[in-house]
């Protein structure tokens, strides 16, 4: 019986004293909302965004956050691999640096031409950091972006990861990409992949410090630019925005746009808006004596958002003209994103895994040299747009000028 | 009253024993092999399983009042009876001290990475010898209000993930030859013949006669799990990426995201695996050490309970002191002993029931 | 009515040893002739009384007939003992002038003690319940019992007339199991009262109620209920073999007797339902359970019970069946909260706080910033000043009592949270799990959660969610081997059985409740049209 109690005793002397191996409470944390690599010559840069919950919400439920402090804080470190340039940050910061609520990962265009093999791997290895984490890339310092603050959410970290969630959702010229889309793109047959580019707009002093927040308005802004190529691992090239939205509704990414167009053919104003509300595409690899085309269907769905062309909308001929001339605009779309991966030579569009699919055998043969393959195949888009509904109004506003 | 365990506590009981090391580690390991046809090679091993179950059942409907060995010591004789006993003894011996390792280490990786290993050896081996201590039976009770849960809760992931599936990947079929496909299905088949435990189990059930019946359902139920989670994988991640994963099953709940307020909930997934891995380990003990109170005909258990789980403690912490030995161990020697002590014992088993006559004499001890 | 049986051997009484038999003896099965008689002589018996009992005043001894004189000695004595208090005074007085009435009239033919007590036992006791003994021990057990003991000269042997009384509660709202909708009568202190309660809910000729008495110094009437046929004949006679082993000096409620009959020593589960109403008891009875009721304590015992049965509270039945379903599920969930919330909470915002979204961790984290103690203490600290001012409030007067426990929980947590010693979140944590806590129907089982929830909280502090899970392993593996009675504490879950289903987590509407739970009994089909009662075929809704 003493024995008993002996144990116990000391099992319950074990869970008291603090320190108790893995456990760590919420004020010992160091909790990271965004982080960013950069490579300056052959040392990994890391730079945290660590966020400062005092400064946020004030425990004691009076009076709102604290207005006084920056609800954020940035610092770097630097070491030969990148765990080491993680340990070398517990010489600067008083708390345990804590990934798992990483919102952003921002690389710099180097980092990509370097390769992002290590990134991958540290993620994929370690419980610690997460795999849903966004992955944006940026051309200049990837430091500087983590430092600016936006208006509307008190966190950037959170932030950057909303503006993009927010814009795959509704425009989808650029997908969203998570670091686990991200590998099995670069795993996939075709080995292509994209990662959005988060761009600084102002000038280099702006947007660091609370001043910013006093505004009515933002001098200089944080906001989604191109589209940036990776070959593997290893950057190829940049793609516009137009082109974005191409390899979107070629990789079947788009959920939901709006796209701007003429009335007629002919017309150089573009005075329609129409919003597309869903779409879906197939590829279907066709094989013709020895020659590879990739027919690429189309179909989608929406209504009309904006009209200044003078139609009347209640004839379903002119509604049909509409739908002709939007799926010309699409085409052309497609067929300029089409020219820009032939010239950087990489297969986005997972091209490789549809051939793979339907031709196996013809897979084997091609898959070593599939780059200069894939240049060679000619696509054939269909595309078929639907045009739901027109809105409230049958006739555009304009009309009623010429009553007067 | 002595109360037995029902059929459908007893086909669950099966599914506990095969299920939760399979599900952490199945897809990498067949995936590595036959890729996307992985799951032909989880049909492969449900066949292969269940003609042996089979087999099993054979023997089990020829036993139907004693336990196992005592029973296998009446037909066989003496020596023959012992000599089995031991056998089978250090086999599950040494499969549980595998499976603690392994669950300790997968604890230790996952989710506690600082906490020595042996504290958390003992908590496991302390919760294990409560459940062998109260008996089988109890342990099928236990296992009656876990496994339910434990599909429930993949019910539940599985519709969350649905968003994430892409059918494709599935293609293009039968792309890999016969040959490949079935050295994939080598290891689920091990795993599948885990259930001739059964042959010690059948005494406790309420009909031992339908030991046949409950090792048939429990392997097919078991397979289609594995089935599901084997497609699963594949559709949502891609084969390439899974062969460079240890758990990918855990992976995959981890990618499960529902606005910004669900995230990350794989450590529900794991603690409902971690029920379902006590279970199973008390399965395992369980058989440890009836086989090993039969065999020597001890009276009084009680004490033996404690040293077992000290020797257990030890064994696992010392045989493999890295985890890279326990990998290499199970990547080579692990397949020809289980199949070692799973098929040929029972094998032998049937062969030598068929040839020895029952004598009339003993039979009515 | 008797309420001891005059055939049965035991020698119950003589239990403990009795030191006080002045000619001590034990009785054996035999009975009758070692035990301590009473005389024939009056005055002796009633010097015997004085030895044994003292000179309470409140023992009367009403001695009838002429005094002996000189010359009459014809005139027939007797007297009757009672214990005031205990008897029914107005019937105690009816008693006795009927008796002088009769005696009066026809005192001159009866010359001898004999033919007097045939006559008193034949015509002239005005009292319903009569019984006789001229045992020393029963007649004092019989006085004690509210009984008038009639003691003729001349006679050995003595009357007992059943004249119970005094003042007892009436039968008023249980305090402690209230429903909105049902029968507002409760069980009170006397057994008899009780028993009627029962019998007025169950008028089948099957209901069978056995006596016993246990207690060497209290003498406690104890009646074992049930229904014949429908509960099972083993569990019948283990409840009695198990009462007839108590060895105990005193029994004043049932939960002396609990702690002895019961299955497990030790378990923080309670294995026996106790419920002070009625119909809860009755309900218990018509599903083959067996109910013991302990004199004295408006408290009564049921077993054998499930797990599962303590969450079915009498308004499930009395309400429809889908918020009955509802707020079984929210019982349910409830139990789980109230056990596992805390050590949750500390597990999940000390070792895992990935799981958290960002938003709460970033509040959880502001509000920690000042706190100075670790997650675990400052939960202790919080949970044991609930249960003191829980505690506090049960002792306090009815006056102060609800202003001090609102005081005490908004007023003394909001402050705690302001001058920085816990956070909000814990205070709001801990409160909700102690007001979850009530909402569990059985006492016995919601003080399970809350000495479980000590012990999960140790462990989620150590060891995170793993500690918790494996807590909760070795908790699911006690209670699969619990047994109540021989039956398995978790069914019909485990073993699953789909009959007695209808009844845990749901409750199906009573048009399909065709069978008996099988938990207590074999008998389980309870009604005749089994489905075929379907509402719809209702001549009026046609």
């Amino acid at each position: 019986m003493k024995k008993i109690t002996g144990i116990i005793v000391l099992l319950l002397a074990c869970s008291l004293i603090s320190g108790c191996w893995n456990r760590i409470e919420l004020n010992e944390l160091s909790i990271v909302s965004a982080s960013s690599y950069d490579f300056n010559g052959n040392k990994w840069v890391n730079s945290y965004q660590v966020i400062i919950p005092s400064a946020i919400s004030s425990g004691t439920g009076l009076a709102g956050g604290g207005g006084s402090q920056s609800p954020v804080t940035v610092f770097s470190s630097e070491g030969r691999t990148i765990r080491e340039a993680v340990s070398k940050s517990s010489m600067e910061t008083p708390r345990q640096m804590f990934f798992a609520h990483n919102s952003a990962l921002i690389i710099s265009e180097e980092v990509a031409r370097h390769g992002i093999n290590q990134i991958l791997d540290l993620h994929y290895r370690n419980t610690d950091a997460r795999e849903t984490v966004n992955v944006l890339i940026t051309q200049g310092n990837a430091r500087s972006i983590l430092e600016r603050l936006i208006h509307t959410e008190k966190i950037p970290g959170q932030g950057i990861r909303e503006i993009l969630s927010n814009e795959s959702r509704n425009t989808s010229i650029v997908p969203s990409v998570m670091l686990y889309e991200l590998a099995m793109a670069i795993t996939s047959d075709g080995k292509g992949a994209v990662i959005p580019e988060i761009v600084f707009a102002g000038n280099e002093e702006d947007g660091r410090s609370l001043d910013v927040l006093k505004k009515t308005y933002e001098q200089a802004k944080l906001r989604i630019g191109r589209l940036a190529v990776m070959r593997g691992d290893k950057f190829a090239g940049w793609l516009t925005r137009e082109e974005g939205l191409g390899v979107s509704f070629i990789a079947n990414k788009v959920r939901s746009s709006n796209l701007a167009f003429r009335c007629k053919p002919g017309d150089k104003t573009y005075n329609m808006t129409f919003r597309l509300q869903t779409s879906a595409t197939k590829l279907k690899p066709m094989l013709r004596n020895g020659k590879m085309t990739m027919g690429i269907d189309i179909k989608s769905a929406g209504n009309l958002l904006e009209s200044n062309c003078m139609m009347d909308l209640t004839q379903p001929a002119a509604v049909k003209q509409l739908e002709q001339q939007l799926q010309e605009e699409v085409k052309q779309m497609v067929n300029r994103s089409w020219e820009a991966a032939k010239r950087l030579k990489v297969d986005v569009f997972g091209f490789a895994d549809a051939v793979h699919r339907k031709y196996p055998r013809e897979w084997r043969r091609v898959k070593n040299n599939w780059d200069e393959t894939f240049s060679k195949i000619q696509i054939e888009p269909h595309i078929k747009i639907s045009m739901d509904r027109v809105g409230l109004t049958n006739k555009p506003f304009k009309s009623t000028n010429s009553n007067e | 009253m002595i109360i037995k365990m029902t059929k459908l506590q007893g086909i669950l009981l099966m599914m506990s024993t095969i299920a939760p090391t399979a599900i952490v580690s199945v897809p990498s390991v067949v995936v590595q092999l036959s890729e996307q046809d992985a799951w032909v090679s989880i049909i492969i091993a449900m066949v292969a399983g269940g003609l042996f179950s089979l087999l099993i059942g054979s023997i089990c409907r020829q036993n139907t009042q004693t336990t196992f060995l005592d029973w296998l010591r009446v037909r066989l004789g003496s020596k023959a009876g012992t000599a089995i006993g031991i056998l089978l003894t250090y086999y599950y011996l040494i499969s549980v001290v595998i499976e603690m390792r392994e669950f300790v280490n997968f604890i230790g990786e996952n989710v506690l990475s600082r906490t020595p290993v042996y504290f958390l050896l003992i908590i496991t081996v302390a919760v294990v010898m409560y459940g062998v201590s109260q008996g089988i039976v109890n342990i099928a009770r236990v296992n009656l209000i876990v496994l339910p849960l434990s599909l429930l809760v993949f019910i539940v992931t599985g519709i969350l993930l649905l968003k994430n599936i892409h059918i494709e990947n599935l293609l293009p079929l039968w792309e890999h030859p016969l040959r490949k496909v079935a050295q994939g299905s080598m290891t689920p088949t091990t795993w599948l013949l885990q259930v001739s435990i059964l042959l010690l189990i059948a005494p406790f059930m309420s009909k031992p006669e339908e030991a046949g019946k409950v090792g048939m359902w429990g392997i097919v139920l078991t397979s289609i799990e594995l089935g599901i989670i084997v497609v699963a994988a594949i559709t949502i991640i891609g084969s390439r990426l899974i062969s460079i994963m240890s758990y990918p099953t855990f992976y995959m709940i981890g990618i499960i995201q529902i606005g910004t307020f669900l995230e990350r909930i794989d450590l529900l997934f794991i603690s409902i695996w971690i029920c379902m891995m006590y279970v199973k380990m008390s399965i395992v003990m369980f058989a440890t050490f009836h086989c090993f109170i039969h065999t020597f005909r001890i009276r009084n258990e009680k004490p033996f309970l404690l040293c077992l789980g000290l020797f257990t403690i030890l064994t696992t912490m010392y045989a493999w002191p890295k985890s890279v030995d326990l990998a290499y161990f199970s990547k080579t020697v692990l397949i020809p002993y289980a199949i070692t002590f799973n098929v040929l014992i029972p094998l032998v088993i049937w062969l030598l029931l068929r040839f020895i006559k029952p004598n009339p004499m003993k039979a009515g001890k | 009515m008797d309420i001891f049986n005059n055939q049965e051997s035991k020698g119950q009484s003589a239990n403990g040893v009795n030191n006080n038999k002045t000619e001590g003896s034990q009785s054996n099965a035999s009975g009758e002739n070692q035990a301590q008689l009473i005389s024939s002589d009056l005055q002796s018996n009633l010097d015997m009384l004085h030895t044994r009992l003292g000179n309470s005043p409140d023992i009367v001894i009403r001695r009838l007939g002429d005094p002996a004189d000189g010359m009459n000695r014809n005139s027939q004595q007797f007297a009757l003992v009672y214990v005031d208090g205990l008897v029914n005074g107005a019937s105690v007085n009816e008693l006795i002038a009927e008796i002088s009435k009769q005696t009066e009239r026809d005192m001159f033919k009866l010359q001898n003690g004999e033919k007097f007590y045939q006559f008193l036992k034949n015509h002239a006791l005005a009292a319903g319940g009569v019984t006789e003994t001229d045992q020393e021990d029963k007649v004092l057990l019989s006085i004690f019992n509210g009984n008038v003991v009639v003691l003729v000269d001349g006679c050995a042997t003595s009357l007992l007339a059943d004249m119970a009384g005094g003042n007892l509660r009436s039968v008023e709202e249980p305090s402690s199991q209230t429903v909105i909708r049902g029968p507002k009568d409760g069980f009170t202190e006397s057994l008899r009262t009780n028993t009627s309660l029962i019998r007025r809910k169950i008028k089948s000729p099957d209901l069978r109620i056995d006596a016993k008495v246990i207690g060497t110094q209290t003498q406690t009437n104890i009646a074992v209920v049930y229904l014949k046929g429908v509960a099972k004949e083993e569990i019948v006679q283990e409840v009695h073999r198990r009462l007839d082993s108590i060895q105990i000096d005193s029994v004043l409620e049932g939960a002396y007797i609990e702690e002895f009959i019961q299955d497990a020593k030790i378990t923080v589960f309670p294995t026996m339902i106790n419920t002070e109403r009625p119909d809860a008891a009755s309900a218990g009875i018509l599903e083959g359970q067996v109910v013991i009721i302990v004199d004295g304590s408006p408290f009564v015992l049921l077993m054998p019970v499930t797990f599962f049965k303590f969450f079915q509270s009498s308004e499930d039945y009395y309400q429809r069946y889908d918020i009955s379903t509802f707020l079984r599920m929210i019982r349910y969930v409830s139990f789980l909260v109230s056990m596992l919330l805390p050590s949750l909470y500390i597990a999940i915002t000390t070792f895992h706080q990935e799981m958290l979204p960002t938003t709460l961790l970033i509040g959880l984290a502001a509000q920690r910033d000042g706190v100075p103690f670790p997650a675990l203490l400052e939960a202790l600290l919080m949970e044991m000043t609930f249960e003191v001012l829980r505690e506090a409030g049960v002792r306090m007067p009815r006056v102060i009592g609800p202003a001090i426990s609102i005081v005490g929980a908004l007023v003394l947590g909001q402050a705690a949270v302001q001058a920085g010693l816990v956070s909000g979140a814990m205070v709001i944590v801990v409160s909700f799990t102690a007001i979850a806590n009530f909402v569990i129907p059985a006492i016995n089982m919601a003080i399970a959660a809350r000495l479980t929830r000590f012990l999960l909280m140790l462990l989620g502090a150590t060891l995170g969610l793993f500690g918790i899970i494996s807590g909760l392993m070795f908790l699911l593996i006690h209670m699969a081997s619990l047994r109540s009675f021989g039956f398995p504490y978790m069914a019909p879950i485990a073993p699953l059985s789909y009959n007695s289903l209808k009844d845990i987590f749901i409750r199906v509407p009573w048009w399909k409740m065709n069978t008996r739970p099988e938990a207590a009994t074999d008998n389980i089909a309870r009604q005749e049209n089994a489905g075929q009662s379907n509402p719809s075929d209702h001549p009026s809704n046609s």
